[in-house]
């Protein structure tokens, strides 16, 4: 529920109404709930949310690998195109040679049952007809291109002969095979120790600015999106509930969730043994959703209001930071971080 | 690649190594066998009216009055001479009739292997995909039937269904390969038929747990963010890496198999290993019985290397050890 992004150079990605629903034996989970999106041609955007507020969900109903048992509604335009006009099989592979995908993961993303290079030149070798030995160059072309040493020796080994952070290269240089429009990154990071994760997301910055790809980096760590990317959104609860430039988000949050996540980052200027600052409460229950703001219930300065309706979209300045409560931090009726209890009437 | 090979040789070695006491094991246990089992082997043989005398004469002429464990040790140095004795009845050499009743057993076995794997993988295959469909309900509900069916009921129904009420494959008797291929097919159907059965719902139910456990893999996740063509993941990314559990209940079954089923050879006569062994058993035909069990304990020691190099060919990261 937010305005539109920037248009620089066309969007790339085009997300509206986007909902996701499961039929579960407790009821209808909706995990996405009319999301909005814009990303332009070139840019990078951090999709930061918490657990279960459906960002890989989000990543997944765009492509159209949802598990089967998920109902999609909503339009996606990917480059001008409706995937509504193309059928599901059509669209996954037109998806599929213009996104490369890094997944969470990389100790299962890589099938250890073949040869790392046969798997990063599949796809390549699929959609452009290549022939085994120019997949070949193909492949430990993009190795060199991931920082792998020897790629040459490389290619014929398999995925258990690699650490966990060579494999996530190796994961990269196959989402790199067809020469993507976009690279999304979900949680690509997250199952790798510390220094690591800075060189891997060193090296996807790196290829997205020499190749000038559009990226979507899939977090829920609002530190990694901080420097790297262009843009931010939100998510919460299913929906996307703050988006706008980078800089905007971390110094002029809006949205009382994303004050919180912020105010929640680990600080090292901070003394010693300083209690780390949390949001109380849990995520919203998506087999029961309030009809109002879903952090409502978890929110310090939370209204009547917040709880019985959804706010409207709300944009600053160009329109370029859009959010969606009704009590935004720096507005009048909201003190900023003022502490209180969900049930306080802050007006 | 030298030194692969040597280390395949040495782990093939060392499992041949390990059949070893096994083969003794259950080679002097069979010798003793007739020592427990009621009646005599002379007995059975002279028949009934044998007189005290007759009896002692053929017991000392044949060995059988000495204890088990020489005439064990005389089985042994035999068998390192390569001879496995004569049959006690016919005098026929033991390894000739061996070979001649393992080629037989061997033949329905491999037949009604490949007959079910042929029909329960791409069963597998294709609602492990459509899991909750209306093929997978019905398949779910067929294998377990069939699984329930003992044998001895298969080859009844089988047995009449083909026998007597299509006339289409005969009740009984056999036909060796080498000397009418088409007669015995028509043999070779219905025990192969009766031994499918069962293994094609087994490994219908092995292998689609195991596909459904592999589609949920992130591997095929990414395959499918690939866009690749469903066919193409099935082959590349789902059936290999499902193989080895298929692997293991393949050589399980298959080591019984070739051990001979005695109840379909004997329903429908046919002269393999079960019917055979069964024969030799309740004759007291000790030089048979031993031949067949040192053939079933190379067979299973045997098909076990072979289970190991397959897991080993089909997983790069088993290391043959």
């Amino acid at each position: 529920m937010t305005g539109p992004g920037p248009s620089i150079g066309g969007n790339l990605l085009q997300v509206e109404g986007l909902s996701c629903e499961f039929d579960g034996s407790r009821g209808v989970a909706r995990v996405l709930q009319d999301v909005r999106l814009t990303l332009g041609k070139s840019m990078t955007l951090g999709l930061v949310g918490e657990s279960g507020s459906g960002k890989s969900m989000l990543i997944k109903s765009i492509l159209g690998i949802a598990p089967r048992t998920a109902r999609v509604t909503g339009r996606v335009v990917f480059d001008g195109v409706d995937l509504a006009t193309l059928k599901e099989r059509e669209r996954r592979k037109f998806l599929g040679r213009r996104v490369g995908m890094v997944f969470q993961n990389p100790m299962t993303s890589l099938n250890p049952f073949v040869q790392v290079g046969r798997q990063i030149e599949e796809a390549a070798r699929y959609y452009f007809k290549l022939s085994k030995d120019q997949g070949r160059s193909l492949a430990i072309e993009l190795m060199a291109t991931v920082g792998l040493p020897d790629p040459e020796d490389c290619y014929g080994q398999y995925p258990h002969q690699f650490s966990g952070g060579m494999k996530q290269r190796i994961m990269i240089a196959t989402a790199l095979a067809c020469k993507p429009d976009l690279l999304i990154a979900d949680e690509a990071t997250t199952a790798l120790d510390v220094t690591v994760q800075k060189q891997i997301l060193d090296l996807l910055q790196t290829i997205q600015q020499e190749r000038q790809m559009s990226m979507i980096l899939v977090t829920h760590n609002l530190g990694i999106v901080a420097g790297r990317t262009d843009e931010v959104a939100v998510m919460y609860g299913g929906r996307i509930v703050e988006r706008g430039p980078t800089e905007a988000i971390f110094h002029h949050p809006r949205h009382r969730y994303t004050e919180a996540l912020i105010a929640a980052i680990p600080r090292t200027d901070q003394p010693a043994h300083t209690r780390l600052r949390t949001i109380p409460g849990r995520p919203p229950d998506i087999l029961r959703p309030i009809p109002g703001c879903p952090f409502a219930p978890r929110c310090p300065v939370a209204e009547p209001r917040c709880v019985e309706s959804m706010p409207p979209a709300t944009s600053d300045g160009d329109g370029r930071h859009g959010y969606a409560c009704h009590v935004p931090v720096g507005a009048a009726s909201g003190g900023t971080g003022t502490p209180g209890l969900a049930s306080t009437d802050a007006r | 690649m030298r030194s692969v090979r040597s280390t395949y040789l040495r782990a093939i070695g060392m499992r041949l190594l390990a059949g070893v006491p096994v083969f003794f094991l259950v080679t002097f246990a069979a010798t003793a066998l007739s020592d427990l089992m009621p009646g005599s082997a002379a007995q059975t043989i002279l028949g009934d009216s044998a007189t005290p005398e007759q009896i002692a004469l053929l017991n000392a002429q044949y060995g059988y009055d000495r204890p088990a464990w020489e005439r064990y040790l005389g089985w042994l140095g035999k068998l390192l001479q390569g001879d496995l004795g004569k049959t006690a009845y016919s005098q026929q050499s033991v390894a000739g009739l061996l070979l001649n009743r393992a080629a037989t057993t061997f033949e329905i076995a491999l037949l009604a292997m490949f007959v079910a794997l042929l029909i329960a993988v791409p069963l597998a295959l294709f609602t492990a995909t459509r899991p909750g469909g209306i093929t997978d309900t019905v398949l779910r509900a067929v294998s377990s039937t069939l699984l329930s069916i003992p044998i001895f009921v298969t080859v009844v129904i089988l047995g009449f269904l083909f026998a007597i009420v299509l006339r289409w494959l005969p009740a009984t008797g056999w036909m060796p390969l080498a000397q009418d291929p088409i007669g015995n097919l028509g043999f070779v159907a219905l025990p192969a038929m009766c031994l499918a059965v069962g293994q094609t719902a087994y490994f219908y139910r092995v292998s689609r747990s195991e596909f459904v456990a592999t589609l949920q893999e992130d591997f095929v996740l990414v395959a499918r963010a690939k866009g690749l063509p469903a066919s193409y993941i099935l082959l590349r990314h789902v059936l290999r890496p499902s193989l080895p559990q298929v692997l293991t209940v393949f050589g399980l079954s298959m080591t019984h198999l070739l051990g001979g089923s005695f109840i379909v050879e004997s329903y429908f006569a046919v002269p393999g290993i079960g019917w055979t062994v069964l024969g030799a058993v309740k004759d007291h035909d000790i030089p048979t019985v031993q031949g067949i069990l040192s053939l079933t304990v190379l067979v299973f020691v045997l098909m076990f290397i072979v289970v190991d190099i397959g897991y080993a060919l089909i997983d790069p990261r088993v290391e043959a050890t």
